[in-house]
Formats: structure tokens, sequence, C-alpha cells
């Protein structure tokens, strides 16, 4: 086996192996087969010798029990336990490569390794490592035909692959449009078959659908959980709502309308949440990363969300939820109203407080509103009270026992997150009177300038407040913004991160719809083709039918009929210029009809060579009556080409002669 | 056009990846879907591109000789195209006379390449070439595999092997004796016979005796030596093979020994001559003559006159009648 080969074959194996590995399922428990895999290549490319067939098959039975007992009793998973046998059968055979035949079980291998990894990943590194995948496949490939090819002559020494960086090039290149090509038509289910995904999503995002406020610190988890192109693209700070809470137990928020919730209405793909549809809105496309929740983020006053889902769901407080937890990516476009929409009238458990904290808060909001009339304006009072007098901080000590967060908030710590911000202020309204929740979601995002969308990461989770003031929800936001500024990261960043949500949005998530939207495109392109090649004819012929206004019909007849005999005559002088056969043999005969005429005894089957010696005898130079033959017998017979100006040069030399 | 064994196993990895991308509906499953279709489809199409436009002339360099190892000339042709042709394996099917095995790893575009191999011949014989050569191909993977039977002109005649007869045949001729060049003294005047040298017509006695009269010189009625090969219903063919082998390596070494050697079988008479043309002639009727079933196996009984070896198959053959004038007689099955 060459050495390239065997460099490929470990290649090959590592690329499948750290994919992987990569993916962060496996346990790292089995890292050690890596290295023991790749100790096995270097003896191999070494030149070292092979395990003996008893340990090779003593291990493999031994990796098989492993896997048994890792699928059934350790892991429960049979893929992640397939992850990590492949990982064993790798090290194992590294030490077993003997024939040439050998590496291709390591292929298809690391074929199955990549199909693991898809199941764990959704990266863009998996889209670099298919691609050099194909390159080493290819590449190792090609080099398996030319050892077959050398088996098959008997050769001991194999053929080599020379030559061959064009083919490589071109049958990589063809790879990659090819694929292109068939990934966007293989046919796809709607939503798969019985399959479940393996990929884990966000574990504790910023978001939750429950608050606690007791809990005592808050992450900054710079994870992208969601990319939003806006169109139009609006100033922010943009609000993405998630759940809204209405009961306060003390010590945390919860939805107590979970219950309630509705099948939405849908038509196709769309579901409708209004019947009234509105002329002034906002669209996003959101391509959601898996996050442990069913619940969709959107803007709000939502009227229509596109999504290929089998139903979506919405309870009282307008969460909207998914059928089930978001274990892929999701893509949906949301179009929101800008105007205030009416709502449904409003619930009495909006108003609930524990009776405690509202013996606290009444006298308390009660003294900072007094003086002002409608609720909107104490609820912007109350909002820029909490602004303007709490501290905004990620950390917080916990209240000492008996005392519950809020109260503990705004008497004594003052300072505190988004959550006591929201909390504080929904029981403060509640406390005198107006409806009010506490909403949770992401507010904020970077907005990426290379590719015009909002990165919207975990440590963007928010909590506000919305209330309930003629008759409407309108949203408020307590919580000082002044730490949200950001510097914008570098350029490369910014890229690669348009680079991501493309590989997202079009390889990871590209569905059904997609496709037919594709199809529509292609459409739509050949009818307008066909429209601009109509109207082109149409155009031309009314602009010929100008030009010969007044024109004679047998004119314009005798003028279309001559350009297409000129058009001939001309093909034809093209097609002379060319040495046919029988123009090589026109001026041979010729020559032969000289001579004739001279008398000398040439017939229709005289020889070449007869010509040549009845030609000296007529006192033709030799050289160049030589030369002719010469060049009439390669073009004639030989097929080679022919210097046509030379010949006929010697053949006006020889008729001068001849005189 | 046919899937290698790899070329199933990377099918049905595929089918199975196309089964478990439809199962999850996972994109990144359809995309490693994609690369492997695309492999596929990609190799059989370079495959069927790869033998297009070829054509093969193949021409011997040596007389080609049964159990002997000679050269023949291999021109590989292809038309003008976009993609050269890559890999090309060159052989020949299992039966026949001849192995051919070469290898070309590319073949431009309007271009074209010789190549001299040697090859052994398995047995006598004329081989019609067209469809005799298998232009095979996997390039340029080992999913797939296609090979054509490209149209070949002409024929290629193998010669029975040629064999040291140095035991049967030392006391008759010796090898490496000078060719006859001697002096040709006039013996007699005798009726012109099939194979004579026209040169030596006698036109006067022909004038007289109203038919052809040649002119007969002493060395050369010595020289002259008539092969009797009996090919009448041999009962073994395998005696009967090693005769032809015996008969060709006879004729062989009486004509480099200056012999002029006349060839006579129940179907055909190749009259005298010498040098190796006409040892082509012999061995070119050798290289194709087959066991004889016609009862006749007329030859002429005036043919027996001067000096003869008799190669018969068994005393039931019609030629035993030439028995009595031969100076040797060689029995297939002793050969």
């Amino acid at each position: 086996m060459p050495r390239r080969y065997k460099v490929l074959t470990g290649l090959i194996a590592l690329s499948g192996s750290l994919t992987l590995i990569f993916t962060g399922e496996l346990n790292p428990v089995y890292y050690p087969f890596l290295f023991l895999m790749i100790y096995g290549y270097i003896r191999l490319i070494k030149n070292k010798p092979q395990g003996s067939r008893f340990v090779i098959g003593l291990s493999s039975i031994a990796g098989l029990f492993i896997f048994f007992i890792d699928a059934f009793l350790i892991t429960e998973d049979y893929l992640v336990s397939v992850g990590h046998l492949s990982l064993v059968f790798h090290a194992i055979k590294s030490f077993d490569i003997k024939e040439p035949y050998d590496p291709l079980q390591v292929y298809f291998m690391a074929l199955l390794q990549l199909v693991v990894a898809s199941e764990f990943t959704t990266q863009m590194l998996f889209g670099a490592i298919i691609i050099l995948f194909i390159f080493l496949f290819i590449y190792v490939m090609i080099m398996a035909h030319h050892i077959k090819t050398s088996l098959q002559l008997g050769l001991s020494t194999p053929l080599e692959a020379r030559g061959l960086k064009n083919s490589l090039i071109l049958l990589v290149i063809s790879t990659v449009v090819l694929s292109a090509v068939f990934f966007i038509s293989l046919p796809r289910l709607k939503y798969g078959l019985w399959g479940k995904s393996h990929i884990k999503g966000i574990k504790n995002a910023g978001f939750s659908e429950r608050m606690d406020l007791s809990s005592g610190e808050l992450k900054l988890d710079p994870s992208v959980v969601m990319r939003v192109e806006l169109r139009p693209m609006i100033k922010g700070p943009h609000y993405w709502r998630g759940m809204a809470l209405d009961y306060f137990d003390g010590r945390q928020w919860s939805n107590s309308f979970i219950e309630t919730r509705k099948v939405l209405n849908r038509r196709g793909d769309e579901f409708l949440l209004r019947t009234q549809i509105t002329e002034d809105s906002i669209e996003q496309e959101i391509l959601l990363e898996p996050v442990d929740s069913d619940i969709l983020f959107l803007m709000d006053r939502p009227v229509s969300i596109n999504i290929t889902a089998q139903r979506l769901e919405r309870d009282l407080s307008g969460t909207i939820y998914l059928p089930k937890k978001g274990a892929r990516r999701i893509h949906y476009i949301v179009r929101s109203s800008i105007q205030l929409l009416p709502e449904d009238k409003f619930h009495p458990q909006y108003l609930q407080i524990p009776p405690s904290l509202k013996e606290a808060l009444k006298p308390f909001t009660e003294g900072l509103v007094s003086g002002i009339k409608t609720d909107r304006e104490k609820a912007l009072f109350i909002e820029s009270f909490l602004k303007k007098n709490y501290t905004y901080s990620l950390t917080v000590t916990e209240p000492p026992s008996g005392v519950d967060p809020v109260s503990y908030f705004l008497f004594e710590e003052k300072k505190g997150y988004c959550e006591h911000y929201a909390s504080a202020m929904v029981l403060m309204l509640r406390a005198i009177g107006i409806p009010a929740r506490v909403v949770t979601g992401f507010s904020g995002g970077q907005i990426n300038s290379i590719g015009n969308y909002i990165i919207v990461r975990q440590k963007d989770a928010h909590s506000w407040v919305e209330a309930w003031i003629n008759q409407s929800w309108l949203r408020f936001d307590p919580t000082p913004s002044e730490l949200t500024a950001e510097s914008e990261p570098p350029k490369l960043f910014l890229y690669l991160d348009y680079l991501k949500l493309k590989w997202q949005r079009y390889v990871v998530s590209f569905s059904r719809e997609d496709q037919k939207r594709i199809l529509e495109g292609i459409k739509t392109l050949t009818e307008e083709i066909n429209i601009i090649i109509k109207d082109s004819i149409i155009l031309a012929s009314r602009a010929i039918k100008r030009a010969i206004s007044g024109v004679p019909v047998p004119l314009f007849f005798l003028v279309i009929i001559s350009s297409i005999i000129l058009g001939l005559l001309s093909l034809k002088i093209t097609f002379l210029k060319r040495p046919s056969h029988k123009e090589v043999s026109l001026y041979y005969v010729r020559l032969k009809r000289l001579l004739k005429k001279r008398g000398l005894p040439i017939e229709d089957s005289s020889t070449a060579m007869d010509v040549f010696n009845y030609g000296l005898l007529s006192g033709l130079p030799e050289e160049e009556l030589e030369e002719f033959i010469k060049i009439y017998l390669s073009a004639r017979f030989g097929e080679k080409k022919m210097d046509l100006k030379h010949y006929r040069e010697l053949f006006r030399r020889l008729k001068r002669a001849q005189g | 056009m046919k899937i290698t064994r790899e070329g199933f196993r990377l099918l049905l990895a595929t089918s199975l990846i196309g089964l478990a991308s439809l199962n999850t509906g996972n994109n990144l499953m359809y995309l490693i879907l994609s690369v492997m279709l695309s492999i596929l489809l990609l190799s059989l199409m370079i495959t069927y591109v790869n033998l297009r436009g070829i054509t093969i002339e193949i021409e011997p360099l040596d007389d080609l000789f049964a159990g002997k190892t000679s050269r023949i000339k291999l021109r590989y042709s292809k038309k003008r195209s976009i993609l050269s042709s890559r890999s090309l394996f060159i052989t020949t099917p299992p039966e026949g006379l001849i192995r051919i095995l070469d290898y070309v790893d590319i073949l431009k575009p309007a271009g074209s390449i010789e190549r001299i191999i040697n090859v052994t011949p398995l047995k006598r014989g004329m081989l019609g070439l067209n469809g005799r050569l298998i232009l095979k191909t996997g390039f340029p993977f080992i999913f797939t595999e296609n090979s054509i039977r490209p149209e070949l002109k002409g024929t290629l005649l193998i010669y029975p092997a040629l064999k040291d007869i140095d035991m049967l045949m030392n006391s008759y001729t010796s090898k490496g004796k000078r060719p006859f060049t001697g002096e040709r003294d006039f013996q007699k005047i005798r009726q012109y016979r099939y194979g004579d040298d026209r040169r030596f017509i006698h036109w006067k006695a022909t004038a007289k005796a109203g038919e052809l009269m040649i002119k007969e010189s002493a060395i050369e009625e010595g020289q002259r030596i008539t092969i009797f090969f009996d090919n009448f219903r041999p009962p073994l063919l395998e005696t009967f093979e090693e005769s032809i082998s015996f008969a060709a390596s006879l004729s062989s070494r009486l004509i480099e020994d200056g012999y002029y050697v006349r060839f006579i079988t129940c179907l055909k008479t190749i009259p005298f001559g010498t040098g190796m043309e006409h040892l082509r002639k012999i061995l070119d009727h050798l290289a194709i003559i087959s066991p004889s079933d016609d009862f006749s196996c007329l030859i002429d009984e005036g043919e027996s006159a001067g000096r003869s070896i008799l190669i018969l198959q068994s005393d039931s053959s019609p030629l035993i009648r030439f028995r009595e004038s031969a100076e040797r007689i060689f029995y297939a099955s002793e050969i």
C-alpha cells in the first residue's frame, strides 16, 4: 500500500472521529481510543507489523461486549453507544490494515460517524468537515482505484496516480455542486417519520417558564438563542415576547393560564392569530436555536405565524406554544401589528397579589402616584421611579427568611436585575388596582451590520411588564437600560455569524416549503424568460415592419434570399479553406494531368512513385517534386496536417518548371 | 456498466442513510446522503464517458507463433472530446487464442498512444480481431466498472509452435547449413508441375510438346523436397496438433537449410519454394489447417516424384499410398 494511501486513510478515520467528539455527546472515557487510533496509524505509516489476528479478534469481541453494556445499561442511548463503538473499532482497525481493501471498512466507519454526528450537532463546522471528507474520500478512492487496477494487472508495486491534481479538483467541485443539487431536490417528508432528534436544547437558557426571585445570580451566557431578520428593520430596543406570568406566590411567578391553551386556526402553513388584518405590520423571520422550551418568541401583537408545525397553541395570556419542546432549530415568520389592537377583556387573576405584600405596597405606591390622574401616567411614573432609584446588579443577596424578595428589593437591598424590577412594578400596579403581568422573553440583541439581522443571545433574556390600560396591554420596562449598551464585535465575527445564519437557514432548516419556493422561482423565471422572448419577437417584428414599410414585397424577399445565398457562400468559402481530401488530391491530379499532356504514360492507376519517376523524366526539379509527393502522400494517407500554402507554392513552382 | 462489490456496499450504505434521512428529517443527514449519491452518480457518469470515442488498432511486429513470446503494437486513439480518458485496462476474454493485458494511464482528447507489448499466443489459428479486446475502466473510483469491446479491423494469424526437431531430424538436415546457392546444372527436361519456377520453362520443348516443359537442374532436384501432410480424419486431435507443429518446424528447418520445399495436404498444395516468404505461405496454411473429412483427398500420384517426407496420422489415411516413395515417414502418434 502506498504511504499516501495510509496517510489518507488515517486522516479519514481522524476526521470522522473528531466530528463525533466535537459534538460533545460522547463520554470522555472513550477519548483515549482516539489516541490509540492515531498511534495505530503512525505504526501503519512507518510499516510496523500489524496486530495478530487473535488479538484483533479478541479486541473486537470485547468492543462489541462493551457496546451492549453501554447501550443497555450505561447510556441507554443506542446512537451514543454506536458513536462510542465506532471510536473503539477505529482504534482496533488501525492495527489491522494489511490488505489494500482493508481501509474500505475505515471509510464506511467514518461515514457512519458522520451520520451519527449529524444527529448530535447542527454546527457549521459539520459543513466544513463534510467538504474535507469529500476531498479525502475522493482522493483515497482514486488511489484505491489505482491499487485495484494494479492488482488486476498483477503488478507488485501499485500504479502511481500521477497528474491527478486537475481531476481531483474537478471531481471535488463536481461532487460539491451535484451534492447541492441533490440536497435541494431530494424529497422530504413534512415532519419526518418516527425518528426523534438527539440534539439537546440550550440548557440553562436565560429564559425560563417560571421566575424564581430567590435565586442569587444571573449568568451572562453569550450563546446565540435566535437570529431575527426584521422587515422593515425598525429601531430598538426590540422585545421578543415569550411567556406572560400572572401568579405570584411570594417567591415565584408562574403562568396559571397554561391549561387554557387552544389550537390556533391555520391556513396552510400560516397560523392566524387575529381576524383583523392590518396593513402596517413588521415581518420577523426568526431562526430559533433548540431551546429547552416549547414557547415561541415573537414581537407583541402578532397577526400571523408562518411555520412548519403540526399545530400551534395559544393560552389566554397570549403565550404561543409549539406542540413539543424545540429539539431542532425552528424557522418561522411572524407578522406583528404596529398599531395597538383591541384585546380581549382582562382576567381578574391579573390583580392577584399576596395579602402581606398588598399591605406593604399599596400605601407605598399610592404615596408615589398621588396626584397622577391616568393609569398610563401612573404606570409611566412607577417605571421611571424604579429606573431612577434602584441600581441594576447581576448579583443580589438572598432576602432573610420571612421577607419576600419584592419587599426586600424595594425597601432594603434596592438593587437587582430585570426580574426584581418587573416583579416590583407589576405588584405595585396591582396594589393600586391596575391589572398587570410579568412577561419573560428576550430584549435587545445585537445588529449584525453584514447581514442586517439581529443576534439574540441567552444573556439578552429579560423580564418586563404589561399593564392593562385603556382596553389594551401596554408594555413597560422598569429595568435601567444603560448596561445593555455594547461595543460592536469584530467584523470577522459578524461575517462568521452571518455565515452561520445562512448555514442554519438554508442547510439545517431547509424544508419542503423551501423546495416549493425554489420550484416556484424556477417557474417564474421561465415564465419571465418566455415573456421577454415573446416581447423581443414582437418588438423585432414591429421594427422590421416599420423598416420595410413602403419597400415592395418582391424586393424584400430578394434581399432575404440574397442574404441567405451570401451566407451559404461565405460558409462554403470557410469550409474550402480547410484542406479536404478533395483539395489534397486536387494539385496532385493537376500535376498528373500536366505530365500526361507532356506525353508521359500517366494513367488513373499510376502510383505516386510512377508520377515521381515520370516527373523526373520530364525534367521537373527532383527536390521539389519529392517534397510535393511526400506532402501529398502524408496528407492523403497519413492523415497528417498539410501546409496548404506551401503545397500550392510547390505545385506552382513545378508548373513553372514544366513550362 | 457494472456495479462492483464495493459499489453495492456504498449503495446499501446510501440507501440506509436515505431511510434514516426520511425518518429523522435531519438535513445534515440529507447532506451526507447527497454527497453519497453524487459520488455514485459521478462514478457512473465518468466510468461511462471514460470509454467514449476510443479506438484501438493492433499490429503484430513479429510473426506470432503459439507458445512463443512476440511483440505486438497497440495504438490507442481518442476522438476530440472535452475530457481525457484515464486508467484504461485492456484485456482479452479468457477463451481465445491470445492473452493481451495492457494499461493506459491517460489518453488525451484527439490524441493517440502507441504501446508495444509482449504476447504469448496459446495456440495456432486465425483470430478475427473484432470484439476480441475488452477495454475496461473503473475510473475514477472503485464502485462502478464499464467495459466495451471496441471495433477492430483485421485478423491475427498465429502459426503453430516451432519445436526443436533435432532428435528426429538430425540425420536429415543439419542446422546452420548454408542455404543452397550453387550452380544450376542442367539435368533433364520434364513436364511442368504446379509450383515450378516459371523462369525455367523451356520454351522450345514446350512448343514441341504442346504443353509446358521445364528445365530441371541437378542440384535443384536434390534440394527439392515435398512434405506430405496428412490431415485426413486424425484419430486424436492432440497428436494432430503435435503433427502440425512438427510439420511447421520441419518446413522451417528445411527452408533454413536451403531446401526448396513443397507442402501438400488433402486440402491444398503449396508449390516448391524457399525463403521466409515461402515459409510464411506454409505456416499460413498450417495456422488454420483443420482435419479433413473429405474421402477423396485428391492428391495426384505424380506429385510423389522426387524426394518427399510423409507425415501420417494413421495407416488408414489415403496418403498411405505415398509411403513407398517417401524418404521418411513420421506418424503423428510417434512425434
